[in-house]
């Protein structure tokens, strides 16, 4: 089969189409107005055949286990936020099923979005809807007519059709179509909530962190990233953009006792994602940002001061957090947090009990901070 | 010595937990349990604060509060919750109710009746009787095994010690204590947790005085 690479993703965070860096760092008294999205409901999307949570926080931790359902959630709230085809494609590269497109006929056309429908039945129409101080809902599904001139092979194809409702209810639907050419087009609906996604394996966009953090230098306001920084590690006296010859502009440290500033990403990838959390959460001020693992690449002695960073941003911008957290470590050190945000903090647990779609159970601050303070295990 | 099952922090695995203000009510209850067959019970007790140091009942808020995020916590059926009554049963139980209401539990209206919430019944277990001054321990003196003439002179010592004057709760710990100290000549600082599977046990773990208790828990 030959193939054709349409469209090669590149390994870092995706901001939302057609959105400019510096677009948030709004004020931080005047910006947003609570958490974006209070509950979800998710019909037909990966593994939850019907599902709706409520009582959503400003700072949301998800827990279970492999496979349970956890990044699936990560990536409805992702595709809902969006306003095209585009963010479902990301979220397959980061889970290592394609960068580049081959799509040939309509078979592997259609195998682009199967993984998005429950049961891989590409029959039924998916459907997200995030309710909260602004609404917002995406519906995938296939067209019920084919494509009368067919551009794959000789067969006429259904396109996939991806409709975005905005707060106003009115509905943004596009075909994803393949033109002569075997270019997609997606279309794109006006945005809603704002927000990114950091998946758990893929790279951090080095440049995409440093256009933000350059936005916060700007405005004077990377006191607490720096601080937050400074308090874990004393080596790191300062952080700045600096370009690099080849990859381009890219935040650097200072070091104590070092001359030259090094890029953050050299220093450690776990200190490069924490800054690149805490610069989305100052982009995306009102919005959401996902992230899956957010412990991932940090060593469990900087997890408290991770965590209080994480919040003081998220508080400060209402930017609204939904992370996935794997390690017992990780969900003690967020005691730092919880006991003193009891009303914005949430555990979502999601577990398999032998339903034909996972369980999601929500657990308020207070419960989240007793059981911690009790030692509890909160994985099942 | 008994398995107590999951441990105060683990995933609760078992169709049941009691909740006791410390260890050697925990080991108490997987005796009683394991004796009569009452099976799929873990028992818990809370970890003291660590600052405040304070244990037993006055971490059952915040025990109770995150209990119900605990994993495993979703396929339990029976949750039992114990305390002693003291000098004062009455105010007792109603403080036990009024951590439960507070935590977000329902509260039975008495010791050892059960009430259901969602898919679990909550009961409480008042020591050492619904309306009876004292705590486990006093049920404890009740079932030694010693002699009445042991019985008679551990009286006269205590009486003799001005450990008849404590508070009733306390001068039966007190007599716990004096009963094991005189049980285990090896070690007369045994704790009340570790008696249960020794030779010199001077409890009996099958005496009448726990049947109420048994069938309270067999209804679970």
């Amino acid at each position: 089969m030959s193939r054709h690479a349409l469209e090669r993703l590149p390994d870092k965070c995706y901001r939302n189409a057609g959105r400019k860096h510096g677009a948030g760092f709004g004020d931080q008294e005047t910006s947003g107005v609570g958490p974006m999205i209070r509950s979800v409901s998710l019909t037909n999307f990966r593994c939850y055949r019907d599902l709706e949570i409520d009582d959503l926080g400003r700072l949301n931790v998800i827990v279970g286990d492999n496979g349970s359902g956890k990044t699936a959630l990560l990536e409805a709230l992702y595709l809902v936020i969006g306003n095209n085809a585009g963010n479902a494609l990301k979220c397959r590269a980061w889970r290592g099923m394609g960068q580049e497109f081959a799509i040939s006929d309509p078979e592997s056309y259609h195998a682009l979005w199967r993984d998005l429908f429950y049961g891989l039945n590409d029959a039924l129409r998916v459907q997200v809807v995030a309710l909260g101080s602004s609404n917002r809902a995406v519906r995938v599904s296939y067209a019920s007519k084919k494509a009368d001139i067919p551009v794959l092979g000789s067969a006429p194809i259904q396109w996939v059709t991806f409709a975005f409702q905005d707060a106003k209810r009115d509905w943004h639907p596009f075909q994803v179509t393949i033109d002569k050419n075997r270019t997609i087009n997606m279309g794109v609906a006006p945005l809603g909530i704002e927000g990114a996604m950091f998946s758990a394996a893929g790279p951090i966009g080095s440049k995409e962190t440093a256009d933000r953090f350059s936005t916060f230098s700007k405005r004077n306001r990377q006191g607490p990233i720096v601080d937050a920084l400074k308090k874990e590690f004393p080596r790191i006296v300062d952080l700045s953009v600096e370009t690099d010859a080849s990859a381009g502009a890219m935040v650097h440290a200072t070091l104590a006792n070092t001359e030259q500033k090094i890029p953050l990403a050299l220093l450690s990838s776990g200190i490069n994602r924490w800054v690149a959390y805490l610069c989305a959460l100052g982009e995306y001020s009102g919005g959401a940002v996902m992230i899956d693992e957010i412990e991932s690449g940090l060593y469990y002695k900087h997890l408290g001061g991770m965590w209080q960073s994480v919040n003081e941003l998220s508080k400060a911008y209402k930017t609204q957090v939904f992370t996935a957290v794997h390690s017992r470590e990780c969900l003690e050190a967020l005691q730092s947090v919880a006991k003193g945000e009891k009303e914005d903090v949430r555990l979502i647990r999601i577990t398999h009990e032998g339903k034909d779609q996972p369980t999601v159970r929500v657990f308020s601050g207070d419960q989240l901070s007793a059981a911690l303070d009790s030692g509890f295990e909160l994985r099942e | 010595m008994i398995d107590l099952g999951a441990i105060n922090t683990a995933a609760l695995t078992g169709r049941g937990l009691i909740l006791g203000e410390g260890a050697g009510d925990a080991y108490f209850f997987a005796e009683l349990c394991d004796r009569h067959g009452i099976a799929g019970f873990a028992f818990n007790w809370p970890e003291a604060d660590r600052v405040t140091h304070t244990g037993g009942i006055a971490q059952y808020p915040t025990f109770l509060s995150g209990l119900r995020s605990r994993a495993g916590f979703a396929g339990l059926e029976a949750l039992v919750v114990t305390a002693d009554n003291d000098e004062n049963p009455a105010a007792a139980f109603a403080n036990v109710q009024q951590v439960l209401r507070d935590a977000g539990f329902a509260a039975p209206p008495a010791p050892l009746a059960f009430v259901p919430d969602s898919n679990l019944k909550i009961g409480v277990l008042m020591f050492p009787a619904a309306g009876k001054t004292g705590a486990l321990e006093s049920l404890l003196m009740e079932s030694s095994k010693w002699p009445q003439t042991k019985i008679d002179c551990l009286s006269a010592f205590t009486k003799c010690s001005d450990i008849d004057t404590y508070a009733v709760q306390k001068r039966d710990k007190a007599r716990v204590q004096c009963t094991i100290a005189a049980s285990f000549k090896a070690q007369p600082g045994r704790s009340l947790s570790y008696v249960w599977d020794k030779a010199e046990n001077p409890f009996d773990i099958a005496h009448r005085c726990f049947d109420d208790i048994v069938a309270f828990l067999k209804s679970a």
